[in-house]
């Protein structure tokens, strides 16, 4: 593991300590998976999970309401009906204070040590400034939330519509081998 | 990504996973993700679009540049919930 993962997990214990002392909160293992590296804390309600994707040098924290006392991830497409009980920590800064939201160019950066400290410690912070009803279990503020997700999603969609009369392409899944058959191109 | 995962493993589809590079170099990261995805249309490989991470705030460079790929070359990607349909995905 490299000296950025390491130190990913130790600033995270570090940083969010405030969620065992503060909200009751248990600190789950360290997990890395795919390149992706997270640590989870969770009590009665609620789940907040930090994140960092190495591929994209991307750091999130997201705030899950507990369903039967566990995480159950948002749907892989989000549609109009879609329950959601997962919401990125930047969307709540959206709505309760813009400022501390971090700015695109920020994100894009290569991370060093120093700049994965920062950015943890902003969260951390904005965190417990922003967000202690949602630790407590209070998940008014989800229905902004979902609000705010579910337009995202149906403008992607609606862009790409009007973009390409091809065919729909947006983030990639994977792939499946074609069948022998030939397939006519999406939306053709 | 962990969304990308479960949605590949739903339907059976492998995703791109890059090795490590070290030190990080994200246009090495971008070339090496192209490289993959310009094999696999070679291959003739059906490509699985499985939208927007719309509870992130900003888009996926990597993101950007799958899409701009497929364009260029034309080629045609699924939607994920065509394929999904019926699986409860």
């Amino acid at each position: 593991m490299s000296n950025l993962n390491e130190s990913f997990f130790s600033i995270c214990i570090e940083r969010f300590q405030f969620l065992i002392k503060r909200f009751e909160c248990r600190r789950g293992a360290k997990r890395a998976t795919g390149g992706v590296y997270t640590l989870t804390y969770q009590n009665s309600t609620t789940a907040v999970q930090v994140g960092l994707e190495w591929r994209e040098q991307y750091v999130y924290v997201e705030l899950c309401r507990l369903v039967d006392g566990r995480i159950k991830d948002n749907p892989v497409v989000i549609g109009p009906e879609s329950q959601l009980t997962v919401f990125n920590l930047e969307d709540v800064l959206e709505i309760r204070n813009p400022e501390l939201k971090l700015s695109a160019e920020h994100v894009a950066r290569r991370l060093t040590v120093d700049a994965l400290r920062k950015t943890l410690s902003h969260y951390a912070r904005a965190l417990e400034e922003c967000a202690s009803d949602i630790l407590r279990g209070d998940f008014t503020l989800f229905d902004k939330l979902e609000h705010i997700v579910k337009t995202r999603a149906k403008e992607a969609a609606k862009t790409e519509r009007d973009r390409q009369p091809y065919a729909v392409a947006t983030e990639i899944a994977g792939e499946r081998q074609r069948p022998a058959e030939v397939r006519e191109p999406v939306g053709k | 990504m962990r969304r990308i995962r479960a949605g590949a493993k739903s339907i059976g589809a492998s995703w791109y996973q890059g090795r490590r590079i070290e030190p990080w170099d994200k246009n090495l990261a971008l070339e090496r993700n192209k490289a993959w995805i310009l094999k696999k249309i070679k291959q003739g490989y059906e490509i699985v679009d499985i939208g927007i991470d719309a509870t992130r705030s900003f888009r996926s460079p990597f993101y950007e540049m799958e899409k701009k790929t497929l364009r260029e070359q034309k080629y045609p990607a699924i939607p994920y919930a065509r394929i999904s349909r019926g699986k409860g995905s």
